[in-house]
């Protein structure tokens, strides 16, 4: 049975190799444009990123684009402006699983104006 | 009598005026314990704003009932617009949109004045997009929602999706998602375009899109054109040039002969008219001939109007 169990493991470590980037960024009142880029091998089965982010006063937007600078399904923005003129807290989270047509550095990128809030992200290439 | 009839008149369209423009929505979720008890309607006024969560674009919101109904009127032009309903977890705020996971909690929808949308979800199971209809419209909006979700729908599909789609909001949407066209694929979204309503907001950025690649072939066809015009022009200038050049080069009296040749007279004509002999005007033509690079009388003619009007300013 432990032997069994051990095959399992070891197949299922050989079958999915993921290289995972994690990340937190504290925003407090800031601007800023970050890209984080991603190696993705061909033949790369999938990248999938969660993102969550909470944004009290501000602006954040989020993107992945490929290698040719296109941008990839499972983008979003937020922001806290009200109708009034005031703030309102966003949130957002995003699961995405993107299956690259394009190997190359892709890029996961980051905007932020005049923001306060947390950000977490984690990206994960996931080999055959 | 008839006063009192046009002040019924009046009072009975009071209601219909002072609603305004307005679609309903209404439907059922199950929701389990962590979801509040509310729901929210985005109208998002551009494509690009599908996926931004922002107070300001939440236009109606409400509560859902013990059983999971809930029910809205919300303003709505006459043109089509998009709209989205979301709903929140407990503690999160107004403003959240979740995708991706299980808990997707938002679905998309066109509607506009008369509109009666309807939302369903199943239990169970997560909000999906096919949990909303009630038109025509939605029906092409959740088929194309569907196909974005598949990473191998290419341009030919969503082409074809907007020559289909009676919704123009659907069929721009479509179009927005098409990207590196060929030219045939082009002409083709060029033809869907001309049947839709030009100042439709929604299509600001495609209409400028394909009226600007318009435009640039355009000034293409006419730049490739005013360049050869500058080339022929130049090329004639040149060559003007060369054969005044090469005119200059003749004698007095080659010119007289050249002259009574192309008055159409033969050699024999020319000494005739010259008193000269025969023999003396073909070693004029030939010496003739070699100043000018020709090898005939046939080619001497290509250079008669430039030569008759040097001839005549001489």
């Amino acid at each position: 049975m432990k032997k069994l169990l051990f095959f399992l493991l070891a197949l299922g470590a050989m079958q999915a190799k993921a290289q995972a980037i994690k990340g937190s960024i504290t925003l407090k009142d800031s601007t800023l444009s970050r890209s984080i880029p991603v190696e993705v091998a061909a033949g790369t089965k999938s990248i999938k990123f969660t993102v969550k982010v909470y944004l009290a006063v501000g602006e954040v937007a989020v993107s992945l684009t490929d290698p040719n600078g296109k941008k990839a399904a499972g983008g979003f923005s937020l922001n806290t402006h009200t109708k009034g003129g005031g703030n309102e807290p966003s949130k957002g989270e995003l699961s995405a699983d993107e299956t690259p047509k394009v190997p190359g550095t892709w890029k996961f990128n980051i905007r932020a104006k005049d923001a306060t809030g947390t950000f977490n992200y984690q990206i994960e290439v996931v080999q055959p | 009598m008839r006063r009192h009839n046009l002040l019924l008149g009046l009072l009975l369209l009071i209601p219909v005026y002072g609603n305004g423009q307005q679609a309903r929505l209404s439907g059922k979720i199950s929701l389990d314990t962590g979801w509040a008890r509310k729901f929210y309607v985005s109208r998002l006024p551009g494509f690009d704003q599908m996926f931004t969560a922002s107070r300001a674009l939440i236009i109606a919101e409400g509560d859902l009932d013990s059983a999971g109904n809930f029910s809205v009127d919300f303003s709505a032009g006459k043109d089509e617009s998009l709209y989205r309903l979301h709903f929140i977890r407990k503690g999160d705020p107004a403003s959240t949109l979740i995708i991706g996971s299980r808990d997707v909690n938002h679905v998309f929808f066109i509607a506009k004045d008369g509109d009666q949308i309807h939302f369903n979800k199943k239990q169970d199971l997560p909000i999906r997009q096919s949990d909303i209809g009630g038109s025509r419209a939605n029906s092409e909006l959740n088929t194309l929602l569907k196909l974005t979700d598949d990473d191998t729908t290419g341009n030919n599909t969503f082409i074809s999706v907007a020559d289909r789609s009676t919704s123009q909001l659907a069929g721009l949407l479509a179009i927005s998602h098409t990207a590196g066209l060929t030219d045939e694929q082009n002409e083709k979204v060029r033809r869907v375009l001309s049947r839709y309503d030009q100042h439709y907001a929604y299509g600001a950025n495609i209409f400028r899109e394909y009226s600007n690649s318009n435009e640039w072939k355009l000034y293409l066809t006419g730049g490739i054109l005013l360049f050869f015009a500058l080339l022929l022009y130049g090329y004639r200038f040149y060559r003007q040039r060369s054969i005044l050049k090469t005119w200059r080069e003749l004698s007095q009296r080659e010119m007289d002969i050249v002259g009574l040749i192309l008055s159409g007279k033969s050699n024999k004509e020319v000494a005739l008219a010259l008193s000269i002999e025969l023999s003396t005007v073909k070693t004029h033509v030939n010496n003739i001939y070699a100043k000018l690079g020709v090898s005939n009388r046939k080619d001497l003619d290509r250079y008669q109007e430039l030569i008759k009007s040097n001839v005549a300013n001489r």
